[in-house]
């Protein structure tokens, strides 16, 4: 199987994982965005193109499932994943707990721009407070479950392991 | 020069996708999910539903377990809550075996299903907001049923919301909570005070509605609310809720207020889907008295616990 349809399949059961299993899997209400973290990943491991690619191809697979406009997620994914592989491309060290904080901060920027796009086009339930907490939520539990999307993401790819021991030199 | 054109290359893929998403942004705020892309909606969820069927037979008491441990605050604090209502309900144990009996009698006007004039689908929930920002029920009937978009969904408890998407074999119903839900409602009259109609809507981090009524209405903590004979969008006469906080706004240019939801959606199976069609007349809820305006909900009250048991009546047909 070619490393594409690998990839294909492995979005494919992110979608479905994200839409019938996590929301039984709330923490204070919220769920992790997965989609969000393999286009983190991607975007690490491959670089900025191939992150916006699959950030776009998982945000839309998950928009059909939501009541917000069509195209956020995949809009919110896309830059992220494009915006991971550019900051990848200028780091030195890749300690171990580098997933987590992509994770966290992947999670947050990621947020962070859906409520600002998704007030830009009237989606009423981002506004407010509530909104951003949402968001610091759903971050940290992006930052807990990062490790294992990288790990996933990196046998999916076949590449080796980028995240090697900490503070070592690349 | 190389490095140049990849990076040049990078650029351009992500404006095309940004471009893409815009556009798809565009299409769908102003046309709805009825083209192609709506289709496309469709067709997902039809291949996804038995998947989230089984994964909801499977994993709901896993989930309740997790509810559990990752809300074990709250649980200890419900703990010490319900001990003190326990004791309270002790020491006032007439109160309670009055109250217990009213409520077996009044259960016998739970029939809701029985009571409804219209055709109606009772459909298993089966999926929950898959996002986070995505406050959506997707039950298990669909256009198979006679469902179609508009249509709206109720409990026993009360008003539950509208369906928004349905496809063969389900429906995404959008919840009374969601920001973006709005319903005309209208309060019980007191004494020579009319009754009056507003439209509430859902609010962003609470589980109760907002609606602006007209100065002058008379509003209190506990009234009844029903929904709208003006409404064009739901029947009238069903329930919705009871005020939990009416102010004026300064000036007296009206009167804020807030409805708790009889429904509890966390705690809902089952949901009834009337094949309603938006502006048709009439009741959907047989009458069983004759007032014309909604007199509060039955309700069975014990310390601290208050069971609403719908309205046993309906207001005059509207549309």
């Amino acid at each position: 199987m070619s490393r594409a349809t690998r990839l294909a399949a492995l979005v494919v059961v992110i979608v479905v994982t994200q839409v019938a299993v996590l929301p039984h899997l709330r923490v204070f209400g919220v769920v992790p965005d997965l989609g969000l973290l393999v286009a983190l990943a991607v975007g690490y491991q491959d670089g900025p193109e191939a992150g916006a690619v699959v950030g776009f191809v998982a945000g839309f697979g998950f928009d059909l499932f939501l009541e917000t406009p069509l195209g956020l997620n995949a809009l919110v994914y896309a830059i992220v994943g494009y915006g991971i592989g550019v900051l990848e491309s200028g780091l030195f060290r890749s300690p171990r707990w580098l997933p987590s904080f992509l994770g966290a901060v992947g999670g947050l920027a990621g947020g962070l721009l859906f409520i600002g796009v998704g007030v830009l086009v009237g989606v009423d339930a981002v506004k407010g407070v509530q909104g951003v907490v949402t968001i610091s939520y759903a971050a940290l539990y992006d930052a807990f479950l990062a490790p294992f999307v990288f790990f996933l993401v990196r046998r999916v790819l076949g590449t080796e392991d980028r995240v090697r021991d900490a503070w070592s030199m690349r | 020069m190389p490095g140049a054109r990849r990076a040049s290359r990078r650029r351009y893929v992500l404006l095309v996708i940004v471009l893409t998403c815009l556009t798809l942004i565009t299409l769908d705020t102003r046309n709805g999910r009825s083209g192609p892309l709506g289709a496309l909606g469709r067709v997902a969820h039809r291949i996804v539903s038995p998947v989230q069927e089984g994964v909801d037979n499977v994993a709901s008491p896993v989930s309740d377990w997790w509810d559990g441990v990752t809300n074990s605050g709250h649980l200890k604090r419900d703990n010490r809550r319900l001990e003190q209502q326990v004791a309270a309900l002790q020491g006032n144990q007439a109160a309670a075996n009055e109250a217990i009996k009213e409520n077996s009698e009044l259960k016998a006007l739970l029939q809701l299903h029985d009571r409804l004039l219209v055709k109606n689908v009772t459909g298993l929930i089966i999926g929950r907001g898959a996002g986070n920002f995505d406050p959506t029920l997707t039950i298990d009937k669909g256009s198979e049923t006679g469902i179609a978009l508009g249509m709206p969904v109720i409990s026993p408890a009360g008003i539950v919301g509208k369906v928004i998407q349905v496809w063969h074999g389900g429906a995404q119903i959008q919840v009374l909570t969601d920001p973006a839900f709005s319903v005309g409602v209208q309060t019980p009259g007191h004494g020579p005070a009319p009754a009056t109609t507003g439209i509430a809507s859902g609010q962003n981090g609470s589980h109760d509605l907002s609606v602006e009524f007209d100065p002058g209405t008379k509003v209190l903590p506990g009234d009844a609310i029903v929904t709208s004979p003006q409404s064009t969008l739901f029947p009238s006469g069903l329930t919705v809720g009871t005020i939990a906080t009416a102010t004026a706004q300064p000036g007296n240019t009206g009167i804020n207020a807030t409805i708790a939801p009889y429904v509890h959606l966390g705690s809902l199976q089952y949901l009834i889907v009337l094949l309603w069609t938006a502006g048709t007349p009439g009741p959907v809820v047989a009458t069983t008295t004759t007032t014309t305006t909604a007199p509060p909900p039955t309700t069975t009250t014990v310390p601290g616990v208050t069971t609403s048991l719908g309205t046993t009546t309906t207001t005059k047909a509207g549309g």
